[in-house]
């Protein structure tokens, strides 16, 4: 529990760093282990400009509800993000172009509707050290603190899945579509923030199916 | 990127319904705001739907399969990729209907408020909806409205050029006017405007019978403001009007203006390209030339009356009495040839023929039975015969058969001894070519001559099979061949490559199927009819099947037959030759789905007929 007690620590710590009420309270949340139909998941994946929350923005942000183990469409949100810097190269891979982008929101409404989405939720992304890398560094740009929350990585749970069945891991195996091929979930062919989350959502439940 | 960020628009999710019947008849903010309403589920292989457990929505399948049963666990539905279903429509009166994940899905689930607000905005929407979908074939196959020629517009029949005179003319002019046009009435005009009709019948009664003079204008007996009908009404109104009102002309308006007039006899002389008149036309023919000729005019006629409305089983019949005739003006011209026949005999019909379920481009299966009482010598006159008929058949357009199922073949040429000899031989060792052989044997009808002896070579076989079931184990075999052309998950399979690519022979996969699986069980309890529907009835009054399975057969036959020929009168139309081969691109999506329903349907009774004689294969 060495880890649970230094999460709680740094909770405490943070929490009133926070400069944001919604905030503040997230990080007052006790943290409960439920089971999957009894827990509420926000499933978030980022469009950014970079690999590195240091080089780059988050260009787009969208997410998608689990709640009693079934997607929520009607609570999705999709934010396309005004940006400070030129998008650059990724915008070969999200179609974005600058001037999508101009006609974007502001970071801070984009990541309020998230805060106000998540009471008692749990957060779900394929590859959640690089989001929530972003997310962090946005949300202690703004409110002081980052959003210290307890976080499920599907692409974790693959690999780990995997390295149980003692499986040789490749290159790519662990892409997000490679692994919902892997639950028998359809090829989509969407790429922007929304469909990604979607189909991340989608393989959390075939995960826990 | 004007939306709302809250309520973005779920493309991937509208992106599948919109190629999901029968979302794909909705308006785009219709299916977004539908998308936007779906919740996602996820169900391993083995998880059960039922209406005690789950709450009334509608389910579609986003990948994965669900199979549909009763109750009683008969397989009713498979579903795919696409399609949906509401499992408290399916179980209507609590049958206990349930729907079971068969491998592992992903569910769209669309609440009921948003499901019944759907149905209830949009018309197609909900048509879709109405019923579980045997129901809804059974609509497709049956309710169509079966008008024949009668929905045909009046335009092209109507006289366009009316005997017409002013009020003022007398009455021995109007008489004289009618006797040279040799018409039964004249309208009675005002400049443009129709003002009145008179016809024989009043001038008999109204004129002649009271003594009015000859100078009498006609005003003074005519009919003012006639019952009148318009130009685009159909054939069908004109003769309803005419019984309802007990009247023979009806003046033809378009909108104000007099268009013409059409009278009774016009409705009759209509009846000239009716194939019954066709019938008779072609009996009294005297050479193949002649009989050609009326032949070649049936694609033609096909189109039309498939136009009209005619279903394909009528549309069968006509060309099975077409083909008949044409047999029987043959064998009496032979007769005339040849003289007077040395014994009875009796001319057989086989396969579609016998059956009454001839299309455009049929093949000859005939074949010859004899009395025993015609000696050794008498048989060179029946081949004589059996040529002349024939040729004159491949003359007329019905060409050879290519295996040889013609009475001029000596096989199928033969005394009712040696017939009975020829069937006891295949029924005792069924071979693959015997089995095959008597598989057409078993439709089989007396076309020209002494039906009696037909009917004793029909009981001979029936009694040598219907109780021999390793004879009818091979012909399940036989039977379980061909199977419908749909592959896992209900896709067309087409042909992948060559003349027909893309295409599936809509004849051997659908239609023989269906024939041959009704002939089995037709087989097995001694039903005697020929005709697939007959059958069908027969089947279901010895209770082989339930009505609800004996209607399901017959609607998914209905269906694939009307297909076809609707599919020749598509190629026809188009100055193609008519062939079974189908693209099931070309059918629009409803028709599709009721192409797959039918498959599904003929593809659940071959299970059901393996089932029952797997012992014996």
């Amino acid at each position: 529990m060495a880890t649970g007690l230094k999460l709680t620590l740094q909770r405490i710590w943070w929490r009133h760093q926070a400069r944001h009420p919604a905030l503040q309270a997230l990080l007052r949340e006790p943290i409960q282990q439920r089971p999957f139909n009894a827990s509420r998941y926000v499933v978030i994946d980022l469009e950014t400009t970079a690999l590195q929350p240091t080089a780059g923005e988050i260009a787009s942000i969208a997410w998608v509800v689990i709640e009693q183990g079934a997607i929520h469409l009607n609570q999705s949100c999709y934010f396309h993000l005004a940006l400070n810097r030129e998008v650059g190269q990724s915008a070969v891979f999200h179609q974005l172009t600058d001037t999508d982008l101009e006609q974007g929101v502001n970071i801070k409404v984009a990541l309020e509707a998230l805060l106000d989405a998540l009471p008692n939720s749990i957060l779900v992304f394929h590859n959640a050290q690089l989001d929530m890398g972003f997310i962090n560094q946005a949300m202690r740009t703004l409110w002081g603190a980052p959003l210290l929350m307890p976080v499920v990585d599907t692409l974790q749970v693959e690999r780990k899945r995997l390295l149980q069945r003692s499986a040789a891991i490749q290159a790519g195996d662990l892409r997000l579509f490679q692994c919902r091929q892997r639950y028998g979930l359809p090829d989509v062919s969407l790429h922007d923030a929304l469909g990604d989350a979607l189909a991340t959502a989608e393989l959390w439940l075939a995960m826990n199916g | 990127m004007t939306q709302d960020p809250k309520q973005p628009e779920i493309q991937a999710v509208a992106d599948f319904l919109r190629h999901c019947l029968p979302f794909n008849e909705l308006p785009e903010a219709a299916l977004q705001a539908a998308a936007r309403q779906i919740q996602i589920t996820y169900f391993r292989n083995g998880h059960r739907f039922s209406a005690d457990s789950d709450d009334y929505a509608l389910r579609i399948v986003r990948s994965g399969a669900v199979e549909i049963r009763s109750s009683r666990h008969q397989l009713m539905d498979k579903l795919g990729e696409g399609e949906s279903f509401n499992i408290h429509g399916l179980d209507v009166g609590d049958e206990g209907v349930y729907a079971q994940v068969i491998e592992d899905s992903l569910i769209y689930h669309l609440p009921r408020v948003h499901y019944e607000a759907l149905r209830a905005d949009h018309r197609h929407f909900d048509r879709h909806f109405h019923s579980q979908r045997s129901r809804r074939l059974r609509r497709a196959a049956r309710y169509q409205p079966n008008t024949n020629m009668m929905m045909l517009p009046i335009a092209g029949l109507i006289s366009r050029d009316p005997l017409t005179l002013s009020a003022a003319a007398t009455l021995q002019q109007a008489a004289q006017a009618m006797s040279e046009r040799r018409v039964s009435s004249v309208l009675v005009m005002q400049g443009n405007q129709l003002e009145g009709i008179v016809t024989d019948r009043d001038l008999r009664s109204r004129a002649l019978a009271l003594g009015l003079p000859l100078h009498t204008p006609i005003a003074q007996v005519m009919t003012r403001n006639p019952k009148h009908i318009e130009l685009d009404a159909s054939l069908f109104d004109a003769i309803l009007q005419m019984t309802q009102q007990g009247i023979h002309h009806l003046p033809v308006l378009e909108g104000n203006r007099l268009a013409g007039i059409i009278t009774s006899s016009d409705l009759m002389l209509a009846r000239r390209d009716d194939p019954v008149y066709l019938v008779q036309h072609l009996s009294r023919q005297q050479d193949t030339g002649a009989m050609r000729a009326i032949i070649d005019t049936l694609p033609s006629l096909l189109v039309e009356v498939i136009k009209g409305g005619m279903r394909a089983h009528q549309i069968s019949r006509v060309l099975t009495a077409i083909s008949d005739t044409v047999t029987c003006r043959l064998i009496e011209l032979a007769i005339e040839h040849l003289g007077p026949a040395p014994a009875p005999f009796c001319w057989l019909g086989f396969g579609s023929q016998a059956r009454g379920e001839q299309l455009i481009g049929a093949d000859q299966d005939n074949g010859l039975l004899i009395d025993d009482r015609a000696g050794e010598l008498d048989l060179a006159w029946f081949e004589k015969l059996a040529h002349f008929v024939c040729d004159g058949l491949n003359e007329c357009g019905y060409p050879y058969c290519n295996g040889k199922v013609m009475a001029t073949t000596a096989e199928w040429r033969q005394r009712l001894q040696g017939w009975k000899a020829t069937v006891d031989g295949w029924t005792r060792t069924p071979t693959p070519d015997a089995v095959m052989r008597v598989s057409i044997f078993f439709d089989l009808r007396a076309v020209y001559g002494d039906p009696g002896l037909c009917q004793r070579l029909q009981q001979h076989m029936l009694m040598r099979t219907q109780k021999n079931t390793i004879f009818q184990a091979a012909l399940a075999a036989n039977v379980l061949d061909q199977t419908p052309p749909l592959g896992i998950f209900r896709r067309f399979v087409v042909e992948r490559n060559g003349e027909h690519r893309d295409e599936f022979d809509i004849k051997k996969r659908g239609v023989m199927p269906m024939v041959d699986l009704i002939r089995i069980h037709s087989l097995a309890h001694g039903v005697d009819a020929v005709n697939s529907r007959e059958r069908l009835q027969q089947l279901m009054q010895k209770k082989v099947f339930t009505i609800v399975d004996g209607r399901n057969l017959q609607d998914a036959f209905d269906t694939i037959q009307q297909l076809r020929v609707e599919n020749q009168s598509r190629q026809l139309a188009a100055g193609l030759q008519a062939s079974n081969y189908l693209n099931p691109k070309d059918l629009p999506e409803l028709e599709r789905k009721h192409l797959k329903d039918a498959f599904t349907i003929v593809h659940d009774s071959q299970e059901a007929l393996r089932n029952h004689y797997r012992q014996g294969l």
